[in-house]
């Protein structure tokens, strides 16, 4: 693994998400790397359920809003850290659009929780998470 | 880095090759967060036991696992080496049984904080090894090739380019394509851990 100096945190505002991110930014500050702090806006899931178009809107609207109070908690505390921190909301299947993020971003390391928001007891480990392991060219970390 | 994130940090190794990056990362993180490294190998006796139950002696698994333990200590030797360059305090641990149910075990009752794999394992060797011993005692020559990429694709090609009349194959081969992605060890270590894991790339 090279030195990573761009690292990706995946964050649900999820108790697990938030332990990515402790570890993630002490992580960052070990290497003085710079955080992206990611939530992604499921659409694919909202997609199929949603035909209101007006609701769908408005569901939208509400999951970026979540995104946002998320990723900027992130930030914040990275920032508190001395690191250089940007909120990055996207929108798409989770792993997919993470992992296309990190390639096109130049990322290290990828942070992720080991269960989502959704979080099936049955798998120690969420789905989002299992892709990003199967799939990432980078190192990733599980945090617990 | 003085608010120590890691006290103490294990990391996996096969012996093989493959392990390096995963090992040298371990080093580095153990180094900034002025951490125990602990070096650990698991000899996996599990599938020789299963498979040659009735036909092989006892003798050959005796001579399979003064084999492992050898690698065993070669492969954290490596690791000890490596910690002494870069300042790092390396204990080796040589364990037996199910590699990813030791290594969760061993994380859980040292207080790892921090687990260090590779994505790759040596599968392949392993696999080709153990074609070789058997080939060995039924005296049947046996040539050992490893390929990367498609696992069907290459079994194809290679068949075709050297003229081989017979492909024997096991009907299991999801965990052969799997092992291509990540690692089986990886994979239920990262299931499974309570603790957290940082998967390398090989």
């Amino acid at each position: 693994m090279e030195d990573p100096s761009r690292i990706l945190i995946a964050t649900d505002g999820s108790k697990s998400a938030e332990h990515a991110a402790a570890l993630g930014i002490k992580f960052a500050q070990q290497y003085d790397a710079k955080v992206y702090a990611v939530y992604v806006i499921n659409v694919t899931a909202s997609d199929a359920i949603l035909i209101d178009e007006a609701w769908a809107a408005e569901e939208c609207e509400a999951c970026e809003k979540t995104g946002h109070k998320v990723t900027s908690c992130v930030v914040e505390k990275a920032t508190f850290a001395g690191l250089g921190a940007e909120p990055i909301i996207l929108k798409g299947s989770q792993a997919d659009e993470i992992l296309k993020f990190a390639d096109k971003h130049d990322v290290g390391m990828i942070i992720v929780g080991s269960l989502g928001k959704s979080g099936i007891e049955r798998l120690a480990l969420g789905s989002v998470s299992e892709n990003d392991v199967r799939h990432a060219k980078v190192s990733v970390l599980v945090a617990r | 880095m003085n608010n120590s994130i890691f006290r103490n940090i294990m990391v996996a190794t096969d012996g093989s090759e493959l392990v390096r990056k995963a090992v040298d990362t371990a080093i580095e993180i153990a180094k900034l967060s002025e951490a125990k490294l602990y070096a650990v190998y698991v000899i996996a006796l599990g599938s020789y036991y299963n498979s040659i139950t009735h036909s092989r002696d006892s003798e050959w698994i005796k001579a399979i696992k003064e084999q492992f333990i050898t690698e065993g200590k070669e492969a954290t030797a490596y690791v000890e080496n490596a910690g002494r360059d870069a300042n790092v305090e390396v204990e080796s641990v040589i364990l037996e049984g199910s590699p990813a149910d030791e290594i969760i075990d061993f994380a859980e009752k040292n207080e790892i904080d921090l687990i260090v794999i590779g994505t790759k394992e040596k599968n392949g060797m392993e696999a080709t090894a153990y074609v070789e011993n058997a080939g060995r005692i039924a005296n049947v020559a046996v040539k050992s090739v490893i390929h990367e990429g498609n696992p069907a694709d290459e079994i194809i090609d290679f068949a075709e380019k050297n003229e081989i009349d017979l492909i024997v194959m096991g009907t299991q081969g999801k965990t052969v394509i799997q092992s291509f992605l990540i690692g089986s060890v990886a994979e239920n270590v990262v299931r499974h851990s309570k603790v957290p894991v940082l998967v390398v790339r090989g």
